[in-house]
């Protein structure tokens, strides 16, 4: 199955195809048996998560069937990728961004070490006209629609924000690059002032 | 009017006290509770399958986590979409990817800026957050009980955690917005707790060949050291959310060549990174990426470009970019 069959699998449980493709993705579903078993184990999956439970079998027995019946991952073999140069340093795929963080943080503070900072800076308790700006909601552009160069740079840094903040096991070291899913494209003039002219 | 009976005064001193003294209470039970959540998933030896949602984007992963004399090592790998996989063996990181975009990063967990403390070690999330028991559950064919944070204010997410009832492993947790809809959620679907794991199963499956190699190193630098730094941070926002701290400060290169000065703020459960790049910059417009739950902020502050990303609202990274200054 392609990529791009699975996108459209996963936008059509979401709702967002148009008609015309979600009934020619609906036309498929009923001639092809691979698109039709993902369809209803994605739809296990999601019932899982939302909690559907049905009478008869358990929740957990339902999911792990679907997930053994989950082809193994294969392994293409392709010669000569020469998509990404490695830079010297951290060089992160411009492609490539850091989606599927599925971290949870139990991310810990360190404290004390017998001192306190002299210059801890101050804290915010009530709202004050300074935050007014930030009362609009932003609107945050498409991640697909900045330069190459930006997605880079912003990508080494959620992967290294995520490596500083994500300390301890499971879940929580796991910056699992992957094929990025951002928000909806939109402009962000939102903004309300220069953070330099003060 | 009759003089008041001294023991009403007395009933409603005890009532007062009962009800100050309850929520406290339970919180630090709250806080035993996320420590041992965070002792059970470093410390203990398993292998599930997690379910993540984000976004109505559905990612199925296996766990195998294993915990000797040696140190944590732990294998992750996707079994939908692009073949992904991470490896961790004691402080070294290494994830690989396959398909399209095949890549190899390297990278050592040394370069985890915090240390690893129980979170109940910790003041901070009691000042930011609101968290209670919120009843019992079963996950995964376990019980488990479910425990509520709820932020106080706009500039952090809640979260829901279901911790197993006898080791307190994390089964499902969910990341809530101010109205406490589910951001992402993630959860265990199948999971064997306390079981013997070979080396065979930490071995990885995938063989990426010709695949671009990235590295993520970072100097190791040992506490006191660190502490040191925090005190030699060139910039500080001059004012930050309630509970947020600095947690670390450290420099790198990035992908254009640019020296940079990384904070790590920390409220004890969210954490945002702020990056100052060292030489002008010609002022970049000001934006706000949105990547799930996690926000960037790009924009310029004295002639610097400043990114700020977190897994917080847009709020708090577009707050402490403009709060940003260099520090006197």
């Amino acid at each position: 199955m392609t990529e791009s069959k699975r996108e459209q699998l996963s936008s059509l449980m979401d709702g967002e195809l148009d008609r015309g493709a979600r009934e020619f993705l609906v036309r498929r579903l009923a001639g092809d048996r691979e698109l039709k078993s993902r369809w209803s184990r994605y739809h296990t999956i999601r019932a899982c998560l939302q909690r559907e439970s049905s009478p008869g079998q358990s929740l957990s027995d339902r999911v792990a069937a679907a997930l053994v019946e989950e082809p193994a991952v294969e392994v293409e073999q392709r010669a000569g990728v020469g998509w990404l140069k490695p830079l010297g340093g951290v060089a992160i795929a411009a492609s490539v961004a850091v989606a599927a963080l599925v971290a949870i943080n139990t991310s810990l503070l360190e404290q004390g070490h017998g001192e306190r900072l002299v210059d801890e800076p101050g804290f915010v308790s009530q709202p004050t006209a300074l935050d007014l700006p930030f009362t609009q909601p932003l609107v945050p552009v498409s991640y697909s629609e900045i330069s190459p160069a930006d997605r880079q740079r912003i990508s080494t840094y959620v992967l290294r924000h995520n490596q500083a903040a994500g300390g301890s096991g499971v879940v929580s070291y796991v910056p699992i690059v992957a094929g990025a899913r951002m928000a909806a494209p939109s402009e962000s003039n939102a903004m309300g002032s220069e953070p330099g002219e003060r | 009017m009759p003089p008041t009976p001294r023991w009403v005064f007395a009933v409603a001193g005890w009532l007062l006290f009962a009800l100050a003294a309850t929520p406290a209470a339970a919180a630090e039970e709250v806080g035993d509770w996320l420590d041992r959540m965070a002792r059970a998933i470093d410390g203990l030896n398993y292998r599930g399958t997690v379910v993540h949602m984000r976004d109505g984007h559905v990612d199925t992963l296996r766990i195998i986590h294993r915990v000797d004399e040696r140190g944590i090592r732990e294998r992750i790998y996707s079994i939908d979409g692009q073949p992904r996989e991470v490896l961790r063996d004691g402080n070294h990181v290494r994830t690989l990817l396959d398909g399209d975009q095949a890549l190899v990063i390297q990278g050592g967990i040394g370069a985890r800026l915090l240390p690893n403390r129980p979170v109940s070690q910790l003041s901070s999330p009691v000042v930011a957050y609101r968290m209670r028991f919120a009843g019992s559950d079963r996950v995964a064919g376990m019980r488990a009980r479910v425990i509520e944070i709820r932020p106080r204010d706009q500039f952090r997410y809640g979260h829901r955690f279901w911790l197993e009832e006898s080791t307190g492993m994390l089964l499902r947790s969910a990341l809530l917005d101010r109205n406490g809809r589910a951001l992402q959620k993630m959860t265990f679907v199948d999971i064997e707790l306390g079981v013997p794991i070979s080396d065979r199963e930490l071995a990885p499956d995938l063989a990426v060949r010709d695949a671009a190699e990235a590295h993520m190193d970072e100097e190791d630098i040992s506490p006191p050291a660190a502490a040191a730094r925090l005190r030699r941070a060139t910039w500080t926002p001059a004012r930050l959310p309630d509970g947020f701290r600095l947690a670390s400060v450290g420099r790198g290169v990035n992908p254009d060549g640019r020296a940079f000065e990384h904070m790590l703020f920390s409220d004890g459960l969210a954490s945002f990174s702020v990056y100052v790049e060292e030489g002008g910059h010609a002022g970049a417009s000001e934006r706000i990426e949105a990547i799930g739950p996690v926000h960037v902020y790009t924009g310029t502050v004295e002639n610097h470009r400043v990114t700020v990303v977190g897994e917080v609202p847009s709020e708090t990274v577009a707050l402490v970019a403009q709060e940003l200054e260099r520090r006197r």
